[in-house]
C-alpha cells in the first residue's frame, strides 16, 4: 500500500509548492502597486495623505492575474476540444477495430476503478512514440487521448497503467489547476510585455521631443520596474508551475498504482519508453500543453528547461519495490524487448546518464562516479546474467536430454549420489579405480552411472546441470549424512592424487552446499585488497590465464585497485583453492561481479565447451550465476 | 465588539460544520455508487458468458465438462443474484450469492486457461473478441470491488478523524465495511494439464 503513502505526499508538495506560486503572485503584486504609488504620490503630494489607494493598484494586478486564469481555463476547459486541436480521432461506435475495442474496455475498466464518469476517447494517429493525455476541467467534458504508438508497442496491462495515470488527472482536477497555474504565468508575461512596450514607445517617443518634466523620467523608472517585475516573476513562476507539474505527475503514477494494483506495469511502460520508444511527439502545438501528457512530449532540447514532468528514471524507481535497483529493471526489460545488444547500449546510457547527474551534483564522490564506470564494462557480464527465452530453451534441451531415471526420484538420496559420482567419474583422470569401488558397493546404480557417463560423453554442458539438480534434494539430508557425502566426494574427485581446476570448482560447489559455513575469525574487508589482488592471479593462472601478461594484469589492477603482487606460480591444491576462493566470496556481490566480468572477457568467443563450464562453475561458486552460455552472445 | 467576535466565531464553526457534514455526504454517495457498479458489473458478466462458451463449444469438444461447469456456475450465480434482488441484505443469500460468485470466476479462469491450448480457437476472431470482453469484464468486477473498498476505506477515514468524528457521531453517519470474499474457489489454484 505504498502508493497511498507516495499520494499523500504528492499532495503535500502540491500545496507546498502553491502556497509558494501564490506567494510570488502576491509580492509582485505588492511590488507592482508600491511602484505605482510612489511614482503617482511623488507627483502628487495628496495621493501620499491616503496611504489606502495603494489598494486600489494591488487590486488591479490581482485582477490581471485572475482574469488569466479564468480566460485559460475557459480556453482549456473542453476535452474534446483540446484533444481534437492536438490532431485526436474521438473513437466512432460501432467499435471494429480490435485495439481500439481493448482501448476503450480499458478506459471503462479505469473510469470504474477511479470510480469517474466514462470520458471522450481519443487516438492520436500517426504518432508512433509512446503517450497519452487527458483533458478537460470536469470530469463530464473530459477526454483522453492515446498515441498510435502506445495501443501498439503496449500490453493490456501497460495500457491500463497509463489510462489509470491519465484518469488521475481527471479525477484530481489536474488539468484545472494547471490551467490555472499556466494563465497565472501568462499573468507575468502580461506584465513583462506591457514593459517592454512602454520601454521601446519611451525610447521613440524621447528621440522625437524631449519633455523637460520628471513625468518621462518617471514613466521611465515605472516601465523597466514593471519590466524587471515581470520577468523575475514570470521566471520563479515558470519554476514553481515545473515542480508543481512534476508532483502531478508523482501523484498520477501513484494514482495508476492504487486503481490497477499493478505498479510494475507502469514501471514496464515508461521503461519502454526510455528503452527506445520514447515519448516525443510530432505534430499540434504542444508547448503550451506540455503538462497534460503522460510523459514529456516535447523534443529533448525543448524540455530541458522548467520540465513539466519527472525524469524517468525517478518515476519508475518510485514504482518499483523499495530496495530495487532502476538500473537493472530497466535492463532487463530492455534485454527481453530488444536483445542483449542493445540492451548493452541501453545500460551504458543509463550508467553515462547517472554519471553526468554525479558530477552535477558532487564531483567529488570518486566511489559513485567508479561504479557507474565499472557497471559500463560490466555490462556484457549483466546481459549474460538475464535469462532470455533462448536460455530457457536451451535450458529444456539440455534437461531434456538427462535420463529419466537420472532426474525421476531425486527424493532418493542414493540417486542423487550415484548422479553426483557419475560428475567424479567424468572428470577423473584413471576413473577405473573408481568404477569398480562402486560397482562392488552399489552395483544397482551402474546402470544409472554408465547412462549418464555416456550423455556427458556426447554434451559436457549436461554434467554441471546433472551435479546442480542432485545437489538440491541433499539439503535435506541430516547434518551427519550431509558431511559423509561431502566427505565421500572428497575423496572420490581426489582418488586419481591429482585436483584439477574443474574439479575443485565442483568440490566448491558441493562444500556450499553440503556443509555449514566457514566461520572466520579475521574480519577481511569488503573492500578489495592486496590479498583480493593476488586471489584473483592465482585463479586466472588455475584457469589457464598467462599470468605475466601485461593486460591481465591491468585488468586485474582495475578491478582491485592494487597492484597484482608477485605470485609463486603454485599447484592447486585444495585448501589453498578453498582460501582463495573464500576471500573473493567475502567481497559485495557489484566487486564479485567485476571478478566474473573479468574472465568473461578472458574466455574466447570459440571456447571448448569444458571451458565454458569452468567459466559457469567460476561464476556459480563466486555467487554470481549466469544461464547457459550462448555461443551468439559472447 | 465581543457579541461581534461571538458571532464571527459561531458563523466559522457553522462553516467547519457543513463543510464535514458536505464532504461526507459525498463521500458516502460515491460509496454507494461504487457498490452498484459491482452489481452492474457482474450482471454484464452474466450475460456475456453464454455467446462465449457458444463459440468455444465448436473447437473445444473435449473440453465439454469444462463448458458445461462453467453454463451451470452462470445459471446458479444468476438464479441467487435474482433472489438477492428480490430481498437484498439477506445475510444468507448473500452467502450463497458470494459462493456462487466464487465458484463461477473459478470455472471461468478454468476456461481461460484451457482455451489456451486450442490454437484455433484463438486465432478465431469471435472468440478472441469475446475473451477480450471477458477479461474486460472480469477486471471491471475486481475493480468495482477494489474502487468500492477505497471509498469505503476514505469515508471511514473521514469520518473517524478529529473533529469529524465528533461531527459524524452527532448525525449519525454509520461506519461502512469493506466488501470482503472468501471464496474458497478463488484461492483454488487452476490445475493445467500439458498432455
Amino acid at each position: 500500500m505504498k502508493f497511498f503513502i507516495d499520494k499523500e505526499y504528492a499532495h503535500r508538495n502540491t500545496r507546498l509548492f502553491l502556497w509558494l506560486f501564490v506567494a510570488n503572485v502576491l509580492i509582485i503584486s505588492a511590488l507592482n502597486a508600491a511602484l505605482i504609488y510612489y511614482l503617482l504620490a511623488f507627483k502628487y503630494d495628496r495621493l501620499a495623505q491616503t496611504p489606502k489607494l495603494f489598494l486600489i493598484p494591488f487590486f488591479i494586478s490581482i485582477m490581471v492575474f485572475v482574469i488569466a486564469c479564468y480566460y485559460s481555463i475557459l480556453r482549456l476547459s473542453d476535452g474534446g476540444k483540446v484533444a481534437t486541436m492536438l490532431g485526436g480521432r474521438l473513437l466512432q461506435f460501432p467499435l471494429t477495430d480490435e485495439s481500439e475495442k481493448r482501448l476503450y474496455n480499458v478506459v471503462e475498466e479505469m473510469s470504474i476503478a477511479s470510480g469517474t464518469p466514462v470520458p471522450f476517447v481519443f487516438v492520436l494517429d500517426g504518432e508512433s512514440s509512446i503517450n497519452a493525455f487527458a483533458a478537460g476541467s470536469d470530469p463530464k467534458n473530459a477526454a483522453v487521448a492515446v498515441t498510435e504508438g502506445a495501443m501498439k508497442a503496449l500490453t493490456r496491462d501497460e495500457l491500463q497503467a497509463i489510462i489509470g495515470h491519465e484518469f488521475s488527472h481527471i479525477l484530481h482536477d489536474d488539468m484545472e489547476l494547471n490551467s490555472k497555474v499556466a494563465g497565472a504565468v501568462n499573468g507575468f508575461m502580461f506584465f513583462m510585455k506591457m514593459g517592454e512596450v512602454m520601454l521601446r514607445g519611451n525610447r521613440s517617443s524621447s528621440t522625437g521631443k524631449r519633455k523637460a518634466d520628471g513625468s518621462a523620467a518617471a514613466l521611465w523608472i515605472f516601465a523597466l520596474g514593471i519590466y524587471i517585475l515581470g520577468s523575475v516573476g514570470f521566471f520563479l513562476g515558470r519554476y514553481m508551475q515545473s515542480l508543481i507539474s512534476q508532483q502531478r505527475e508523482y501523484l498520477a503514477d501513484a494514482s495508476s498504482a492504487q486503481f490497477t494494483r499493478n505498479p510494475a506495469a507502469l514501471a514496464q511502460a515508461l521503461a519502454k519508453i526510455y528503452n527506445g520508444h520514447g515519448s516525443a511527439l510530432s505534430k499540434g502545438d504542444k508547448y503550451e500543453l506540455a503538462h497534460i501528457f503522460f510523459a514529456d512530449g516535447l523534443s529533448s532540447f525543448a524540455s530541458q528547461f522548467f520540465k513539466t514532468h519527472p525524469p524517468l528514471l525517478d518515476r519508475i524507481g518510485r514504482l518499483l519495490p523499495e530496495g530495487s535497483k532502476v538500473e537493472e529493471f530497466i535492463f532487463e526489460k530492455s534485454v527481453r524487448a530488444e536483445g542483449k545488444e542493445n540492451a548493452q547500449r541501453v545500460i551504458a546510457e543509463v550508467h553515462k546518464e547517472r554519471i553526468r547527474k554525479v558530477m552535477d551534483e558532487n564531483p567529488q564522490d570518486i566511489e559513485k562516479l567508479a561504479m557507474h564506470a565499472s557497471a559500463i564494462s560490466m555490462s556484457t557480464l549483466q546481459a549474460l546474467r538475464v535469462q532470455t527465452d533462448e536460455h530457457i530453451k536451451i535450458s529444456q534441451e539440455l534437461l531434456a536430454q538427462i535420463p529419466d531415471s537420472a532426474r525421476s526420484d531425486l527424493q532418493n538420496p542414493d540417486n542423487a549420489k550415484a548422479n553426483l559420482l557419475s560428475v567424479v567419474i567424468s572428470t577423473n583422470d584413471q576413473p577405473d579405480h573408481l568404477i569398480k569401488a562402486v560397482s562392488e558397493g552399489h552395483p544397482d546404480k551402474m546402470p544409472l552411472i554408465e547412462r549418464n557417463l555416456a550423455m556427458i560423453r556426447i554434451n559436457t554442458a549436461i554434467r554441471l546441470l546433472l551435479f546442480q539438480l542432485s545437489l538440491s534434494p541433499l539439503r535435506t539430508l541430516s547434518k551427519e549424512e550431509k558431511s559423509m557425502t561431502w566427505t565421500l566426494l572428497f575423496n572420490a574427485f581426489q582418488s586419481d592424487q591429482t585436483l584439477t581446476f574443474t574439479e575443485a570448482l565442483f568440490l566448491f560447489l558441493a562444500k556450499q552446499a553440503l556443509m555449514p559455513p566457514i566461520k572466520t575469525t579475521t574480519q577481511v574487508s569488503q573492500k578489495p585488497s592486496p590479498f583480493h589482488a593476488a586471489a584473483v592471479a592465482r585463479i586466472s593462472y588455475w584457469f589457464g590465464l598467462n599470468v605475466s601478461d601485461q593486460e591481465l594484469r591491468n585488468d586485474i589492477e582495475l578491478i582491485t585497485g592494487i597492484p597484482v603482487p608477485k605470485i609463486p606460480e603454485q599447484k592447486l591444491s585444495w585448501l589453498l583453492f578453498e582460501d582463495q576462493l573464500s576471500k573473493l566470496l567475502r567481497l559485495d556481490l557489484n566487486n564479485r561481479q567485476k571478478v566474473v566480468s573479468l574472465f568473461l572477457k578472458q574466455l574466447p568467443i570459440e571456447h571448448p565447451a569444458d571451458q565454458g563450464e569452468t567459466f559457469r562453475l567460476l561464476s556459480l561458486c563466486l555467487g554470481v550465476p549466469i544461464p547457459p552460455l550462448v555461443p551468439s552472445e559472447l | 465588539m465581543t457579541a461581534i467576535v461571538l458571532i464571527l466565531c459561531l458563523v466559522l464553526l457553522a462553516v467547519i460544520i457543513m463543510s464535514v457534514f458536505n464532504k461526507l455526504v459525498r463521500l458516502r454517495n460515491m460509496m454507494k455508487n461504487a457498490f452498484s457498479q459491482i452489481d452492474v458489473q457482474l450482471k454484464r458478466r452474466y450475460d456475456l458468458i453464454p455467446n462465449l462458451v457458444e463459440t468455444a463449444k465448436a473447437y473445444m469438444k473435449h473440453e465439454r465438462e469444462t463448458l458445461e461447469a462453467v453454463i451451470q456456475a452462470r445459471n446458479q450465480a444468476y438464479a441467487v443474484s435474482s433472489t438477492l434482488a428480490k430481498n437484498p441484505g439477506n445475510a444468507d443469500t448473500m452467502k450463497q450469492f458470494i459462493g456462487a460468485e466464487g465458484a463461477l470466476t473459478g470455472a471461468l479462469s478454468r476456461l481461460m486457461v484451457v482455451s489456451e491450448q486450442y490454437p484455433d480457437l484463438k486465432a478465431n476472431t469471435t472468440m478472441s473478441g469475446l475473451m477480450e470482453e471477458l477479461t474486460s469484464t472480469e477486471n471491471k468486477v475486481s475493480f468495482a470491488r477494489q474502487a468500492f473498498n477505497d471509498s469505503v476505506m476514505e469515508y471511514n477515514n473521514t469520518r473517524e478523524q478529529f473533529p469529524n468524528n465528533v461531527i459524524s457521531g452527532f448525525f449519525n453517519f454509520q461506519s461502512a465495511a469493506p466488501f470482503e470474499i472468501t471464496q474458497a474457489h478463488e484461492k483454488e489454484t487452476v490445475k493445467v494439464n500439458f498432455a
